[in-house]
C-alpha cells in the first residue's frame, strides 16, 4: 500500500509543468591560481555567460554601442548586475585545510567581449602562506538556486607565478556539496601546494 | 525500487527557494547550504546533466542561426529555427522546477479526469510563454525602461499575486476536503467533472502568470538583434514543445493512475478513507507550497 502512495505521488509529480524550469544562465568558468612570494594569493576567475545572456548584457549596458565596456559601463554592471552577488558568496565555495572560507569581497573587476559573448573578469583575495607541508584549497563554483549553470571550462585551472612552490591540482566532483535537493554535484578543484625552499 | 522511487519524487518536487536573477538581486545573507539526504542514482543525474547539456548546445545554435536570418539568411534557416524552438521546449520542460509541487499536490488533492492534467500542462505552457512576450514587450518597446531591472520589480509582484492565488487555491480546496469529510458525501457524490475542468482555470493562471525567464531571454536577445517577430515565432514554437512534453507526461501518468486505481480497488473499505487522506494533504501541501513560496519573497 505504501508503495503504491509513493507510486501516485511520484507519477503526480511528473506530471505537471515547466514553470519556472532551470537553469536560464549558462556560465563556462575558467580559474588560475595566482601565487605569490608568500604563498597563495587568490583566485583570477572568468566567467564566459552564454550568446543570449550575452547580448541583454550588451543591450542593456553597451550604451554606445561599440561591443566594448568602458569604465562607466564597466561600473554600473558592477552595481547593478554584480554586486548583488556579495550576498551569494559570488557562487564561489572555498574551504582552505577544510575550514570554509567565505568569500566576502572580489576585486578588479571587469567586463570583456569575446565575440558575441560578454565575460565577467574578477579576482578573489585568498592568502594563504605556503610552508613545506601541502597546503590543501579546494574551489568549488556554483549557483545554489541554479538560475544559472556554471561550469569549469577544461580539466583544470592555470597557475601563475608558480616560481618556488611545488603544486598539484585535481578536478572531481564533491558530492558533499551537491544542491537543489542533492540533484545537482558541483565540480570541484583541489589545489594542494607548498614550498620547495 | 523504493529508493528510485523517492529520489524520483524529490527532483519531481524540487523546490529552490529563489528564483530570481541573482545577478540582479540583493541577498541579505549567503544561502545556507543543507546537506543532502538522497543520494540519487548516477543515472538519474547523469540524464539531467545531458538535458542541460543539450539545453545549452540547442541555445547556442538558436544564437547562431537567429543571427543568420537577421543577415539575410534563408528560409531553411527559419524552417530550422522554429524545430529548433520546438525541441528546445521539449527539453526545457523537462527541467527541474516548483510547478511540479503545486500541481502535484493540487492532483493528490483532487480527483482528475485525463483531459484536465493535459489542459493544465498545455494553458500553464501558453501562459508561461505569453505573459514574458507581454512583458517584455510592454517593458522594452512601450515603457522604454531598463529591462534587467525593471523585469525584476515586475517579475516580483507578478510571483506575489501568484503565490497569493495558489495560497488561496489550497485554502479553498482545504475547506472543500473537509467539508467531504464532515458530510460524509464521498462515497455517494456525483461529481460535476464540467465543474471540475472550469477549476483548473485558476490554478493555470496562477502557476503560468509569472513570465518564463528563458522565453524572455530568447526574446530579449531576438530584439538585440531586431528581429522581434522572429523572437515572438521562435518562443510560439517553444511553447508548443514545452506544452507536447507535458502532454506526454499527462498521458502517461493517467494510465498509470488508472492502473493504481484499479489496484487500490481491492481495499474496496478504505478507499473512502484514503481519497480522503489525500485530498486533505494535497490541499495542505498546496497551502504550504504556496505559503513558503510567499515566504521567499520578504
Amino acid at each position: 500500500m505504501k508503495n503504491i502512495i509513493w507510486l501516485i505521488m511520484v507519477l503526480f509529480g511528473m506530471l505537471p509543468s515547466i514553470v519556472f524550469s532551470h537553469p536560464h544562465i549558462f556560465i563556462e568558468s575558467s580559474v588560475s591560481v595566482v601565487m605569490d612570494k608568500d604563498g597563495l594569493l587568490g583566485i583570477r576567475t572568468n566567467w564566459v555567460f552564454d550568446e543570449m545572456f550575452s547580448s541583454v548584457i550588451y543591450e542593456e549596458y553597451d550604451k554606445n554601442k561599440d561591443k566594448r565596456f568602458n569604465a562607466q559601463e564597466t561600473k554600473l554592471i558592477q552595481s547593478t548586475a554584480f554586486s548583488n552577488l556579495k550576498g551569494y558568496n559570488y557562487f564561489s565555495s572555498i574551504s582552505i585545510d577544510n575550514k570554509p572560507f567565505p568569500v566576502t569581497y572580489v576585486k578588479d573587476f571587469s567586463v570583456k567581449p569575446a565575440g558575441e559573448k560578454v565575460v565577467y573578469q574578477f579576482f578573489i583575495p585568498c592568502s594563504v602562506k605556503a610552508i613545506k607541508e601541502y597546503k590543501e584549497v579546494r574551489l568549488a563554483m556554483y549557483d545554489s538556486t541554479y538560475y544559472m549553470d556554471i561550469r569549469f571550462s577544461g580539466k583544470s585551472a592555470g597557475v601563475e607565478n608558480v616560481g618556488t612552490y611545488e603544486v598539484q591540482q585535481k578536478m572531481s566532483e564533491n558530492p558533499k556539496l551537491a544542491y537543489w535537493d542533492g540533484l545537482m554535484v558541483p565540480q570541484e578543484i583541489v589545489y594542494k601546494f607548498r614550498s620547495k625552499k | 525500487m523504493k529508493k528510485l522511487l523517492i529520489c524520483l519524487l524529490l527532483f519531481c518536487c524540487s523546490t529552490a527557494a529563489y528564483a530570481n536573477n541573482p545577478l540582479l538581486t540583493p541577498q541579505k545573507e549567503a544561502p545556507k547550504h543543507v546537506a543532502k539526504q538522497v543520494q540519487y542514482p548516477k543515472g538519474i543525474q547523469q540524464f539531467i546533466y545531458k538535458i542541460f547539456d543539450i539545453q545549452n548546445d540547442m541555445k547556442s545554435q538558436l544564437s547562431s542561426l537567429i543571427r543568420d536570418i537577421r543577415d539575410g539568411g534563408s528560409k531553411k534557416s527559419l524552417l530550422i529555427i522554429l524545430v529548433l524552438s520546438f525541441g528546445y521546449g521539449m527539453v526545457h520542460a523537462l527541467g527541474p522546477g516548483h510547478g511540479k509541487t503545486i500541481a502535484c499536490s493540487y492532483f493528490l488533492s483532487t480527483e482528475s479526469r485525463y483531459r484536465k492534467g493535459a489542459l493544465l500542462g498545455n494553458a500553464v505552457s501558453f501562459l508561461h510563454t505569453l505573459s514574458a512576450v507581454i512583458v517584455v514587450v510592454v517593458v522594452y518597446i512601450i515603457l522604454k525602461q531598463s529591462f534587467l531591472n525593471t523585469f525584476d520589480t515586475i517579475d516580483y509582484w507578478v510571483r506575489l499575486i501568484s503565490y497569493g492565488i495558489i495560497v488561496f487555491i489550497g485554502l479553498f480546496l482545504l475547506g472543500r476536503s473537509v467539508r467531504h469529510v464532515w458530510t460524509d458525501k464521498r462515497s455517494t457524490a456525483t461529481h460535476n467533472h464540467h465543474a471540475q475542468e472550469r477549476s483548473i482555470i485558476p490554478v493555470s493562471l496562477a502557476i503560468g502568470m509569472v513570465p518564463c525567464p528563458g522565453t524572455t531571454i530568447v526574446l530579449l536577445f531576438a530584439m538585440s538583434q531586431g528581429v522581434l517577430l522572429l523572437g515572438i515565432l521562435s518562443v510560439s514554437a517553444m511553447a508548443l514543445g514545452m506544452a507536447l512534453t507535458i502532454t506526454m507526461v499527462s498521458v502517461i501518468t493517467i494510465l498509470a493512475r488508472n492502473m493504481v486505481a484499479s489496484l487500490l480497488s481491492q481495499y474496496q473499505h478504505r478507499v473512502a478513507l484514503i481519497h480522503s487522506t489525500l485530498e486533505i494533504t494535497g490541499a495542505f501541501l498546496v497551502v504550504l507550497v504556496g505559503g513558503s513560496l510567499l515566504y521567499t519573497l520578504f
